[in-house]
């Protein structure tokens, strides 16, 4: 019997912690797992979608985090938090994504990089003058996810977990596997850097989103 | 107790820990002094870097496909029908027809290195061509990937060789090996009425065989010549001698004109036949 999207949510897991729902997910419950991916999916795909900077693709590779997650259930271990554990997968594809996508169109420079990544013309280009409130509020988010794109993968990857996904410093300690003190001294780097890109922005008072 | 004052570098520094509260209340105070009392533009500074955050932690989500979790679960649903067709393991089914020439010549290798008589080309050839058979087998008999055929056809076909060629060790001791018996012409430097003081010996093929000198027991021969000597029928029988390299005694099973040399080691093993 195929699950439909309404009876995914089962009232005997919905109370439980992630690391109880992956032990029926290891015991092959169905509903357990759909519990997962309703709780999870929208952290993921935007995960992958801030990594990549594209909707569409992010919704595959998701499922794709999805599909490993149960296919290598029994590898889980329950001492370890099951947040931590997804969102390792989910960088993982994600820069591989990023990865894969360079190397089939043979980029090596930053421009090219901005290119498979995000459309750099809109992060480089002056917004100009617009008076239309929701047009200025997507021209800046536009310039935001513009230069997210245009600092480097180790800093973009800290953003994404502290900024965006809200991970505490040890999580991303265990997302990358690096040590404490390099996180904190990356975000730092990487706020920085982010923060001359956007300078212009900023600085010129529209900050709004 | 009097603090030094804060620098705008380090100030500036502390602006992403103290966004994330991750500051010590020591830290805390001292950055909170030196923003308050900064005239190089810091509190700018950190206006500026606090909206920057903000407009990143402002992005608005991407939100899912209404059918994800369907989605999900349809692909999780043909992985597991896709596994459920394959087999759990990776079974390498290697043919006995195939893998038998490699058994059994594995296991003559394993005679020819007990002997420690030379492997000529020839024997080499068969063992490769047996090998090659097996090996064929092997990858025509599984169901795996290549790779894992591969590996899986080497490593049957030569342990499996080895098992059987110890097989028909163990068999030999209770039977003669028919492919040497009987069909080895002995010859050696001998002398008409003499003893034989070197016993070389070939298969029908021309195979090097066995190769004796120096202390071999006394053998009489009817006649004697460079190519072949003929043992007597009164030299049936046990003999107790001791021969160099562990062979125990010696057994003539020869009727004249047909010369049948026998030898077994001292726990009666045959040791080679000719």
């Amino acid at each position: 019997m195929q699950l439909s999207e309404n009876k995914v949510t089962v009232p005997l897991f919905s109370g439980l912690p992630d690391e109880e729902l992956m032990e029926h997910v290891v015991r092959n419950s169905e509903a357990a797992f759909a519990m997962l991916v309703d709780r999870y999916r929208g952290r993921i795909i935007n995960l992958v979608c801030r990594f990549i900077n594209d909707r569409e693709r992010a919704q595959e590779i998701a499922q794709e985090v999805f599909l490993r997650v149960f296919v290598h259930r029994e590898r889980y271990r329950p001492s370890g938090k099951f947040s931590t554990w997804i969102y390792t997968i989910a960088a993982n594809l994600a820069k591989n994504e990023i990865r894969r996508r360079v190397r089939a169109r043979g980029v090596v420079s930053l421009d090219g990089l901005l290119e498979v990544t995000g459309d750099s013309s809109r992060f480089l280009a002056d917004p100009g003058p617009r008076s239309d409130q929701r047009v200025r509020q997507r021209e800046v988010r536009e310039w935001v996810e513009g230069a997210m794109q245009a600092i480097p993968e180790k800093y973009r990857e800290v953003i994404i977990l502290r900024d965006m996904q809200q991970l505490s410093y040890e999580e991303i300690e265990q997302v990358l596997g690096i040590p404490g003190g390099t996180v904190r001294s990356r975000i730092n780097r990487a706020r920085a850097a982010l923060q001359e890109k956007l300078s212009g922005l900023v600085e010129g008072g529209i900050d709004e989103l | 107790m009097s603090s030094k004052p804060m620098n705008c570098k380090t100030a500036r520094s502390l602006f992403s820990a103290r966004i994330d509260d991750d500051l010590s209340p020591m830290e805390a105070g001292s950055l909170e002094m030196h923003l308050r009392d900064c005239k190089d533009g810091c509190r700018d500074q950190w206006a500026v870097f606090e909206s920057t955050v903000r407009m990143v932690r402002a992005l608005p989500p991407v939100e899912p496909d209404p059918s994800f979790v369907g989605r999900v679960l349809d692909r999780v649903r043909a992985w597991e029908a896709q596994e459920a067709g394959r087999p759990v393991s990776a079974p390498v089914r290697v043919p006995w027809s195939t893998s038998v020439p490699v058994f059994g010549l594995a296991g003559r290798l394993r005679e020819w290195f007990k002997m420690g008589d030379p492997i000529s080309l020839g024997d080499l050839g068969d063992w490769i061509r047996g090998f090659a058979g097996g090996f064929a087998g092997g990858l025509a008999g599984s169901r795996v990937l290549v790779p894992v055929r591969v590996v899986a056809a080497v490593v049957l076909g030569v342990v499996g060789g080895l098992a059987i060629g110890q097989q028909a060790l163990l068999s030999n001791r209770a039977a003669p090996l028919p492919e040497l018996a009987g069909r080895t012409t002995v010859s050696a430097a001998t002398v008409p009425g003499g003893e034989v003081d070197r016993v070389r010996s070939t298969t029908d093929a021309g195979r090097p065989f066995g190769d004796l000198a120096g202390d071999i027991p006394p053998v009489r021969v009817a006649r004697g010549g460079a190519d072949s000597v003929r043992v007597q029928p009164d030299d049936v029988g046990d003999d107790p001698a001791t021969y160099p390299g562990g062979i125990g005694s010696r057994q003539v099973l020869t009727k004249p004109g047909d010369a049948r040399l026998r030898m077994t080691n001292t726990d009666g093993r045959p040791q080679f036949i000719f």
